[in-house]
């Protein structure tokens, strides 16, 4: 079984890429790894949206990597940062190529990110507004009808009461 | 992991390792639902969310 499905290379989604850049490269100088990709959102006119440079850090496994042709190098420790920006199908290939090619970067992760909700603050039931009372609607249909009854007075409704306990 | 905490973590972040190492046992595997007490979607944000962190070995596959 297998499905061809049709992608709109004009449909723009948000994308994150992160990578691990090799220790040779020191932790100030690590950006540099990741200036080809910009030349190419930036000729693309790709905005980034969100970014953290690379920070140095021990791995929690030595990765292994075999630069072209040559014996595999291990790594225990390298800088990891993110990007984040919207782009088309066709760029994030190119970029997926580019970061594949780089000697500098030794992994990276492309992933749709989930554009940020904001989060709704919370409100304490004190300070929130108080609801409006439905206004009643009697069988009839005639509204409020209750409030129109008479106004029964306090020395009726005593009187009231004391001859009904008289009784 | 406090069951009542189901609720705070609608998805998760594979960056945030401090975070997914509150649902790793010490070997590094994924706790169950059972003890994550996770919503079977958030359950699923997790699962995905340490799959990524590991690729990018900032969490280990297997922990000793």
């Amino acid at each position: 079984m297998s499905e061809n499905k049709i992608i709109d290379p004009e449909i723009v989604r948000l994308y994150e890429i992160s990578y691990l850049v090799s220790p040779a490269l020191a932790e100030d100088k690590a950006p540099a790894a990741l200036l080809p990709l910009k030349d190419l959102l930036a000729g693309k006119n790709v905005v980034v949206s969100a970014e953290e440079s690379p920070k140095f850090r021990r791995l929690a496994y030595p990765i292994r990597v075999a630069a072209h042709g040559e014996k595999k190098q291990v790594f225990d420790s390298a800088s990891f940062g993110w990007i984040r920006f919207e782009s088309d199908a066709d760029t994030i290939f190119e970029a997926n190529k580019l970061l594949a090619s780089s000697a500098d970067i030794i992994r990276f992760l492309i992933v749709k990110a989930e554009k940020a909700v904001p989060v709704k603050p919370f409100q304490s039931y004190r300070t929130r507004p108080e609801r409006e009372v439905p206004i009643s609607v009697s069988e009839k249909g005639t509204i409020g009808e209750e409030d129109k009854k008479p106004h029964v007075s306090q020395e009726e409704l005593d009187r009231k009461i004391d001859e009904l306990v008289g009784a | 992991m406090n069951p009542n905490s189901s609720h705070t973590h609608k998805s998760f972040d594979y960056k945030n390792t401090e975070l997914l190492k509150k649902f790793l046992n010490p070997h590094g595997r994924i706790l169950s639902c059972k003890r994550t007490g996770l919503t079977a979607k958030a359950q699923r944000s997790l699962a995905l969310a340490v799959k990524r962190a590991r690729f990018m070995a900032l969490l280990p596959f297997v922990a000793r």
